[in-house]
């Protein structure tokens, strides 16, 4: 079986360059989980919990929703333990403003939430992206819109997520398909939102939260940690918060600390204080865009299996993969020449690596619960969209193997 | 080896705990893998319960049960809603009183009286959900009794009932006098394959 995985788990968590680069330090002290080297045997929910602890967040502020309850049961009794706070607010949207300020004040910070919770979460969403905050963002999906099907899984979020939020922006995604990989995804996660200093959201459904299994949480220091990157400039000194380093990095100050200097969601200078000046605002423009996506290839993660040789490619995320993984993995044993390209990167777009991934193949099957997010942007990317198909179910249940084979059929030209 | 096993009874009864202490044994005591699922949803007391579980040595891709092994139930409106789930020729386990087998089906059927055998000794009926994984684990052997007892241990610190119902459902069977059953490398338990597994 080939499990080739594109980029180690930790790619993409530095920058291509730069000279005072965040180096990655051990998860150690207060960071800890106190489960570290332990297997346990937890929900997926569970498993994403335990993933932010390791990396070491430090404040959750979070309104408990169906199905993403668990990650905030678990913080407010975790997080007090390691000295750290954990506040349940009135809703969604004081949720998100509230890990924007504890961010800027130095902590690694985290909520989580499902469909509905996220909607409301849009408007704090786009000030992190605009004042580039660090902050992780947990979305459970259920069925919707609205308040939809709370306890079914979905992935109607996909392009909620990269286009929620008004004006031209960016922003990255990660998703996971077992308790493993979503543990390794949170952590680096909160990796990349140190890096980038922006958003980063854990996308997964409602089926891998609530599922258990086994997770082996690895000793401190086997994942690397990417830590803030902060200012040398002392006390007393001119501190420009937004004056872009030549490796696009800004190093931050905590809020509260030695500096004092302003944030705001308008267009800012490197001051902080609100600009309309064109260039300013092209190059900051430029800037919260260009960080992320011209590094869509270094971002872009995904795992796969029996590509090699495969003629008909099968392209999914999250608890489908897991699907279509058990299909490609019996047809393979009946010689049939199938491969599954399971995206863990799913924003910034993945463009090259699908493009890659479906160029020999015959046919390209995507595989999602909804009526095709990902799809549209899959048959954009590769050299001829005529070979792409859908097998999707929007119907709250797990999509099965029988589902898969039937559309295989189909694209085959035998029938149902 | 894979042993695919959905549990069902009704809200109340403890199927999910049971499901989750299953795959708990699996994973934590024996170093395997397992994956647990349920049904979820606006449940409530009296309504209909399920979890299915997986246990296998490798790591398994797809988590759902289609086919069972087994289907043990411990409520007759379990019984007759997933009663489908059982593969051709499979395991059924059932409470002799609150589920009793339906003998037109296709597979291997075992009934015990969980419930009675704990009223009998004035043990809590809300223990039965142990009682029937003793006899499940003692059945199929898919996990040992030994590591079940410390899984049941761990999660009930000091609770020597929980230990007790789980002796009881293996008592039941070893009385009975049916040989744990054997799951062929095919993944088939066929009525001429049995062999005592220990």
């Amino acid at each position: 079986m080939s499990n080739a995985t594109a980029g180690s788990p930790a790619s993409g968590t530095t920058p291509a360059s730069g000279p005072a680069t965040t180096g990655t330090t051990p998860a150690s002290g207060p960071a800890t989980t106190g489960t570290t080297g332990r297997t346990l045997c937890v929900p997926g929910n569970e498993a994403c919990a335990e993933g932010a602890l390791y990396a070491g967040v430090g404040f959750f502020a979070g309104y408990p929703i169906t199905p993403s309850s668990e990650i905030a049961e678990i913080m407010s009794r975790r997080l007090p333990e390691r000295g750290n706070r954990f506040i349940q607010m009135e809703d969604e949207i004081s949720s998100l403003c509230a890990i924007v300020g504890a961010s800027l004040t130095g902590s690694k910070v985290m909520t989580a939430t499902s469909g509905p919770g996220f909607s409301l979460m849009q408007e704090a969403l786009g000030y992190g992206i605009m004042a580039e905050i660090p902050l992780v963002i947990v979305d459970v999906m259920r069925g919707g819109p609205s308040t939809g099907m709370p306890t079914q899984g979905s992935q109607g979020d996909v392009n909620q997520v990269r286009w929620g939020t008004h004006g031209d922006h960016s922003i990255i995604a990660l998703t996971a398909s077992t308790n493993q990989t979503l543990f390794e995804t949170t952590v680096r996660a909160f990796n990349l939102a140190e890096t980038y200093r922006t958003p980063v959201v854990v996308l997964y459904d409602e089926m891998l939260g609530h599922l258990r299994e086994r997770l082996s949480i690895p000793e401190p220091g086997e994942l690397p940690l990417v830590e803030r990157l902060r200012t040398g400039v002392p006390e007393g000194v001119d501190y420009h918060p937004y004056l872009i380093r030549d490796d696009g990095r800004l190093p931050m100050s905590d809020f509260g600390g030695v500096h004092r200097y302003n944030v705001t969601g308008l267009y800012h200078d490197m001051w902080g204080f609100p600009s309309t000046d064109p260039h300013t605002v092209d190059d900051l423009a430029h800037h919260i865009y260009d960080k992320i996506e011209l590094r869509a290839d270094e971002l872009a993660q995904a795992q796969e299996f029996y590509m090699e040789d495969a003629e008909i490619v099968f392209i999914s995320y999250g608890s489908p993969a897991r699907t279509a993984h058990q299909v490609v993995h019996q047809a393979r044993m009946n010689g049939q020449r199938l491969g599954l390209l399971e995206l863990q990167t799913i924003w910034p777009f993945p463009a090259r690596m699908v493009r890659d991934a479906c160029r020999k193949a015959r046919a390209t099957i995507v595989v999602e619960m909804n009526m095709g997010q990902m799809y549209y942007h899959i048959r954009n990317a590769v050299e001829n969209p005529r070979s792409v198909f859908l097998s999707n179910r929007v119907d709250g249940r797990f999509i099965t193997p029988k589902d898969l084979r039937r559309v295989l059929r189909i694209v085959e030209g035998q029938g149902e | 080896m894979i042993w695919k096993i959905v549990i069902g009874g009704v809200g109340g009864q403890g199927i999910i705990t049971a499901g989750i202490i299953l795959a708990e044994t699996a994973v934590i005591q024996e170093g395997r893998f397992a994956v647990q699922s349920q049904t979820y949803g606006a449940a409530m007391r009296g309504g209909l319960t399920r979890t299915d579980v997986i246990i296998s040595d490798e790591e398994i891709i797809y988590p759902k049960v289609d086919q069972a092994h087994m289907l043990a139930c411990l409520h007759r409106k379990a019984l007759s809603a997933y009663h489908k789930m059982i593969r051709p020729g499979g395991l059924l386990v059932t409470d002799r009183d609150e589920a009793p087998a339906l003998k037109r089906l296709d597979c291997r059927q075992y009934e015990f009286p969980f419930s009675a055998a704990l009223r009998e000794q004035s043990a809590s009926i809300r223990n039965v959900n142990l009682c029937i994984l003793g006899a499940v684990a003692h059945l199929t052997g898919v996990v040992q009794m030994a590591h079940l007892e410390d899984a049941i241990r761990v999660r009930y610190s000091g609770n020597e009932d929980a230990l007790a119902a789980v002796k009881l459902g293996q008592e039941l069977v070893v009385d009975s006098g049916f040989r744990a059953v054997h799951l062929g490398e095919d993944g088939r338990t066929g009525r001429h394959a049995t062999s005592a597994r220990e």
